[in-house]
C-alpha cells in the first residue's frame, strides 16, 4: 500500500475518536492526534487496537509509543505491513 | 523546580468490554500490576476500573516528569504502580518509571477515575479539583478547567490578576504582569469532566500574602 492509501485509510479509523471534523479532512504526516485532532489520549490505545484488527498487524509497544501524529502512524503500519510479506 | 501531574478518565466514555480485552488492557498495565490487582484489589474494584486507574496514575506521572524531560514519550507498559492502598474508595500509592519514584492519589468516583502525582507522600501543598461539564466539545473543555482553576487562584491571591498561558514547551504557566509565576500547573479533561492540579508552596504563599499586605 502506498502512503497515500493508508493516509486515507487512517481517516477512518481516527474518525470514530475525534469531534474535529475539519482537521479530519485535512489530514496529512504533520497531523498530531492530540493537539489537531483532539483525541483524548484516553483513546490512542483505541486507534491502535483498531489499526492492528484492520490491516491485521501486531504493532509491538515501543512502535505503539510512536504513533502521535499522522506521519508516524504512517510510518508504523507501513513498516508492519511490509513485514507482513 | 517542582512539577505537577494530573489525569481524568470518565467512566462512561470508556468500552469496558474492550478494557477486558488482554491485547487492550496489556498496553496500559504489567503483569506484575495484574497480580497485584489480584492479590489486593479484585474484591473492591472492577478489573476495568483498575486499568483506567493505572493509566490515570501513569499518565499523571507522565505529565509530572515531561517537565524535566520533554523528549519523553508517554508509555504506560514501561511504568509500574508498586504499591496501592485503597481506603474508602481513596488510593494512594507508588508509580515508578526507570529509577524515578512517584508518589500518586487518586479518586475513585462513580463516573470518574482521577488522579495527581507528587515527588512525596506528602500532597498537602498540592491543589486539585473536578468538576462536571455540561458540554464535551474540546472547546467547552479547555475553557472550563481555565475558568476553575482561576476561580480557585482567585480565592487564594485576592489581589492578584493572574492569567494563563502557555510556555514554549505548550504546557500550561501562570502568569500575572511580572511574568510566569513558579506554580506548576496541570490541566485534564475526558468527557463530561475537567480537572486541573497544581502545586502552590506554603512559603510562595505566605510570600507573596506579605507582599499584598505591604502594599
Amino acid at each position: 500500500m502506498t502512503r497515500e492509501e493508508i493516509l486515507n485509510e487512517l481517516k477512518g479509523v481516527v474518525a470514530p475518536y475525534t469531534a474535529n471534523k475539519e482537521a479530519l479532512k485535512n489530514l496529512n504526516d504533520q497531523t498530531d492526534l492530540i493537539t489537531d485532532l483532539k483525541i483524548n489520549s484516553a483513546n490512542l490505545v483505541d486507534i491502535i487496537i483498531d489499526a492492528e484488527a484492520k490491516y491485521e498487524i501486531e504493532i509491538d509497544y515501543d512502535s505503539a509509543d510512536k504513533m502521535l501524529n499522522v506521519g508516524s502512524c504512517i510510518d508504523v503500519i507501513s513498516e508492519k505491513l511490509n513485514q507482513k510479506r | 523546580m517542582t512539577s505537577t501531574g494530573n489525569d481524568i478518565v470518565a467512566l462512561k466514555a470508556i468500552s469496558i468490554a474492550r478494557t477486558k480485552q488482554a491485547n487492550f488492557y496489556s498496553r496500559i498495565i504489567t503483569s506484575a500490576e495484574r497480580e497485584l490487582y489480584y492479590a489486593e484489589l479484585q474484591d473492591q474494584l472492577p478489573f476495568e476500573h483498575f486499568v483506567w486507574l493505572a493509566w490515570s496514575v501513569k499518565e499523571s506521572a507522565y505529565k509530572y516528569l515531561k517537565r524535566f524531560d520533554t523528549g519523553l514519550i508517554f508509555s504506560p507498559s514501561k511504568m509500574r504502580i508498586v504499591e496501592l492502598k485503597n481506603t474508602a474508595g481513596n488510593l494512594r500509592g507508588t508509580v515508578l518509571l526507570g529509577d524515578q519514584l512517584l508518589y500518586f492519589q487518586s479518586v475513585i468516583h462513580n463516573n470518574f477515575i482521577s488522579s495527581i502525582v507528587n515527588d512525596t507522600a506528602d500532597f498537602t501543598e498540592t491543589y486539585w479539583d473536578i468538576k462536571r461539564i455540561d458540554f464535551t466539545d474540546p472547546a467547552a473543555q479547555y475553557s472550563a478547567v481555565r475558568k476553575l482553576l482561576l476561580e480557585r487562584l482567585g480565592e487564594l491571591f485576592p489581589d492578584s490578576d493572574l492569567q494563563i498561558a502557555k510556555n514554549p514547551n505548550g504546557w500550561p504557566i501562570i502568569v500575572n504582569e511580572d511574568g510566569e509565576l513558579p506554580i506548576p500547573v496541570s490541566f485534564t479533561h475526558h468527557d463530561h469532566f475537567v480537572a486541573y492540579s497544581f502545586q502552590l508552596t506554603t512559603s510562595l504563599w505566605k510570600a507573596h500574602q506579605h507582599h499584598a499586605e505591604v502594599l
